[in-house]
Parts: structure tokens; sequence; C-alpha cells
């Protein structure tokens, strides 16, 4: 983290000039930013480091920059860890839900349900409530 | 065993002894007693494993059971007007999901005006939601077709309702004989899921799916109803020759030999129908009864297989669509579509009103004679209706109908009939 960064990306202060084929010149790497999975692990962000769940995956079709795809990977594969990948997901209606899955291009790498906009922690419960009593020992998020 | 309860205490038996493992429920009457039953018993450890989900509303107790069925559990719930109408968004999404929960409906009249009585408006509502619903005649019938419905239901890993009559059913007490646990193990396996949240294997359940393949998704639910048709009268043969009694399969059918009349419906008012018939046949009158017991699927075929020797046929029904006419008759109309059949039906019980043996003589007299006209409400009051629409005529503001109408009838206190 020491070495100035071969930052940038597209709007930044200093753009690439023209002729300049330098690997990782328009990603940041070795930070906490968002990364190219693209690049070799060595040139990565932690963020698109090869130990990810990437539980969201990539290839959705979410708005460009989209803060909503950003903020379910960061919970999801923060709670995957947390718990050694034994986790359910249930989904409630929305952009999310949309750009994530039309057949046959599903992003999420973990088990997960869809049901309806207005019912999300019932059908958690639900979820819940079958581990339970099989006895399973997996956390529904 | 044979034992004299209440029809929703053989209910809760019955769903029991299914080894349900996640149960979701809220209480509405006429449904209550079968959730305390079940809440008793898994309580009591009686039934065991099984969590019992006490939730906030009937929307959620669907939902409760679509996660738990999703996540692969044998999933109960039970409901009634209102509740199933509140749940009607999830109804939905579990049979296009595909997870084969089962729901008892204690079938009861949708409000307003408020009504706690029996009759089909509410499943009926549900009509084209892709569930198979199927209709008991006997307190003996809804226990026997709970066995039947998780069979069905997880075979075709589609949801069944059965549905009961609400207080003519749900609170009569009544003989019932009650399969022992061994019995029932050996005719309904341990579910298999077909989907299942599974961290080793994960899936995505609830995809969108656009135009390219929707109408594929709806025309197999389709094709799993069709599919049932086969299964119903198949599974209710194997459960003939396990317990010993006929419950369940597509049509029930009474007295039908040489039959010109013949008089269809749904539910516990086929016992009175039987006892009207059995009079009529008594005085040599050509009659039969035939309830329909799968009311989705639809049995086309049968019943036109069945009503093909006839000349007149009477369905009588406890829902209404209203602007139209009957709702079972619609889809009997279309089953004997070209045969020279004179039709009319009879909307009758609303909202509780006691469909007596007098009014069905009187009813099926007309017929007989062929002066029934296409759509009759049995035992309607024409007079007090006749003065609601006078008042309507005399002055604006004529107030509230039912409140006009209470008044008029001289009660508050409830009448069947
Ligand atoms: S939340 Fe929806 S609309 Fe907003 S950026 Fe993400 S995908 Fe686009």
């Amino acid at each position: 983290m020491g070495a100035p960064l071969p930052v940038t990306g597209p709007g930044a202060e200093n753009p690439p000039e023209a002729g300049d084929t330098a690997p990782g010149k328009f990603y940041q790497t070795g930070t906490f930013t968002v990364g190219n999975r693209l690049l070799a692990p060595q040139d990565r962000s932690v963020q698109s480091s090869v130990t990810r769940d990437n539980s969201l995956n990539s290839g959705h079709r979410a708005c460009q920059g989209c803060g909503e795809a950003l903020g379910a990977r960061y919970a999801v594969d923060a709670a995957m860890r947390a718990t050694g990948g034994k986790l359910i997901a249930a989904n409630a209606t929305g952009c999310l839900e949309v750009f994530s899955t039309p057949y046959p291009e599903t992003s999420w790498q973990l088990p997960w349900i869809h049901s309806l906009f207005g019912n999300v922690a019932a059908v958690g419960t639900g979820i819940a409530a079958a581990l339970k009593v099989k006895g399973k020992a997996a956390t529904c998020a | 065993m044979l034992e004299q309860i209440e029809g929703s205490v053989a209910v809760a038996r019955a769903v029991a002894l299914c080894r349900p493992e996640v149960i979701c429920a809220y209480p509405i009457s006429p449904q209550t007693h079968i959730v305390e039953g079940l809440g008793e018993l898994v309580r009591s450890g009686a039934l065991s494993p099984c969590e019992f989900i006490n939730v906030e509303s009937e929307f959620a107790a669907m939902s409760v059971a679509i996660g738990a069925s999703a996540a692969g559990a044998r999933s109960y719930t039970a409901t009634a007007s209102q509740g199933l109408l509140f749940m009607a968004e999830a109804v939905y999404n579990a049979s296009g999901l595909g997870l084969p929960i089962v729901m008892t409906v204690a079938n009861r009249a949708i409000g307003a005006p408020i009504n706690i009585w029996n009759d089909h408006s509410d499943s009926m509502s549900q009509r084209d939601c892709g569930w198979l619903q199927l209709f008991a005649e006997s307190n003996q019938e809804a226990l026997d077709l709970h066995l039947q419905a998780f069979k069905l239901a997880e075979e075709l890993s589609m949801p069944v309702m059965v549905c009961m009559d609400g207080f003519i059913l749900t609170h009569a007490y009544e003989r019932v004989s009650i399969p022992s646990q061994a019995e029932v193990d050996a005719f309904l396996p341990p579910y298999e899921p077909r989907q299942v949240l599974d961290p080793n294997e994960p899936v995505s359940i609830g995809a969108m799916v656009g135009p390219e393949a929707f109408m594929e998704v709806r025309y197999l639910a389709h094709k799993k109803q069709r599919m049932a048709l086969e299964r119903i009268p198949e599974i209710a043969a194997e459960f003939r020759a396990r317990f010993g009694r006929d419950s369940g399969g597509l049509l029930h059918p009474y007295r039908m030999e040489d039959a010109e009349t013949v008089v269809i419906a749904l539910g516990s008012v086929l016992g009175t129908l039987k006892d009207t018939v059995d009079e009529l046949r008594a005085a040599g009158v050509p009659i039969g009864v035939l309830g329909i017991a799968s009311f989705r699927p639809f049995p086309l075929e049968a019943l036109r297989a069945a009503l093909s020797p006839a000349k007149r046929v009477v369905v009588l029904e406890k829902s209404f669509s209203v602007g139209l006419g009957g709702v079972v008759s619609t889809d009997v109309r279309l089953a004997v579509a070209g045969l020279a059949l004179r039709g009319s039906t009879v909307v009758a019980g609303l909202g509780g009103r006691a469909i007596t043996k007098d009014s069905l003589l009187c009813v099926l007299a007309r017929a007989l004679r062929d002066e029934l006209p296409d759509l009759t409400f049995l035992d309607l009051d024409q007079g007090l209706v006749d003065r609601q629409l006078e008042r309507e005529r005399a002055v604006r503001r004529s107030g509230p109908i039912a409140e006009n109408l209470l008044r008029d009838v001289g009660t508050v206190a409830s009448k069947v009939h």
C-alpha cells in the first residue's frame, strides 16, 4: 500500500495518455475500492480478491455503478464469511431481485429466494423454521 | 380408530399424522379450532419435530409456508374468508413457485356485509390461482383428503387447498375413523423436494421470467393440474385399498343410474341433496346427484361422460359471480358444451342460509317441470329486495343497505332461513 497507486478511472483528473497500455491503469489496485476481477490476482484491489465469495457475481444487469449491487455484495459476502458459507438469502421484489436473476443468468452463488415485495421477513422466518426443524446449521439473511 | 370428535379436531389430527415440519397460521373463524388443535399437538410434543409459527397475518402465514417449503420442509397452513383474501398475493406466489404447501380453507362468506357463516365465495375467489382445490363432503372425507393432499401436492410439486364447509363441517361432532401413524406413513412417503434452498447446491428460486418463458411456466402449472386428473383417482384408489373407504377422487356419483335429471354440488350440501334425491327416487323420479370433489383441476371429461345420458342438469352452488350468475355452472357448461342438456343454476346458502330439504324439493320440482329459470336464488326474500329498491327510488340518501334490510326483517339476531 506504500507505493503510489496507479490510479484511475473514467473522469479522473489525470486521464491516461493515448497509447499507454500499462495493465491496471484504469483501476485501483491494492485498495479497498471496488476492483476488476478480470485482472491478475496480484493487481487486484482487496474487494476483488480471489478469496471473496462473490455471492452476487458479476454479469448482472444493474445500472453501472449501482449502489444497491455494491451494498448487497458487501453485506452478503460478509455474512457468508461469518457463517462459513452456510447462508440462505431471501430477497424482496425490487431492482436487486430483477437485475440479478433473469433466467438463466442468475448472479447468486448462494441459495436464494425471491417471493414478493412485502413478505421477505416472513419468508425468512419460514426458512429459519425449516432449518431449525431439520437440525441444519444454516443462517437466513 | 373410531372417534366422535369435532371436524376441526379431526383435520388437526389428520394433518399431524402427515408429519408436517412447519405449521404457520393466523386464527380466523371458522378455521381457528384446526390450528388451535395443531398448536396443542406441537406444544405437547405429540407432533414432533415440528415448528409452529404464530404470525401477524394471513399474508405472513402463507409467506412463512413459502419460505419453509422452499427450504425443504413439509409445510401446512389454514385459513378462511377474509384471511384467504388477505393472503391472496402469496397464494398465487406459492403456486407460481411450485411449492407443495397444503392449506385447509374452512369455507366462509366474504364481506361486506361481514358474515362468518359458510358459503364458497372464499375459495372460489381463488379459483384461478393455480392451487388444486379439493372439496370435502363430510368430516371423514375432510380428514382423508388431507392425507391425499400432501401426497398429491408433493408428487406434482404444486400446492393443494382442501376446502371444507365452515361450521357445518368444522364445528360438527361426527364419528370419524382415524388411521394409525403406521398406516399414514405407509401411504405418505417423506417429502422429497424438487427444489430446495441448500448451501451445498445453491439454486435461485423465484427468478424473474420474461416473455420468453413466462407462458411456458404457466402452461406447466396447467399441465400439472391435467396430470392431477389422472393421479387423483389413482390416489383415491390406493387410499381405498389401504384404508377401506371411498374418499376423494374427481366426482362423487350418487344414484346416477338412468338419471334424467342430475344435480351437481360441492361440499357438505351433498348430504342434504342425497336425502332429497332419495325421496324423489322413492316417488319414481329418475334423478341423481353428482358431487364435484376436485374443483381444480376441473374434471371436464369425466363430467361430460357422466352427464351425457342425462336430459337436465341443475347446478346447486354456494358461490356467485356478481353480474353473471353461477361460478361452478360456468365450468359445467363448458363440460357439456354441445350436449342437448337443459341446464340451470341455483345459488343457495350464501352467508350461511340453511339449505333445507323442503326448499330443494320445491326447486327440483320446478326443474323437473322444466320451469326453472337459468338462474334462481334459493329462498331469496324478493319482498325484502323490492322494498329496498323502492327506498332507493324514493330518496337519494337511502342509507346503508344492510341496516335497512335488517330493520325491515325486524331482527338483528342471526336467523338461518
Ligand atoms: S438500484 Fe436499480 S435503478 Fe438504481 S442503480 Fe441500481 S439497478 Fe439502477
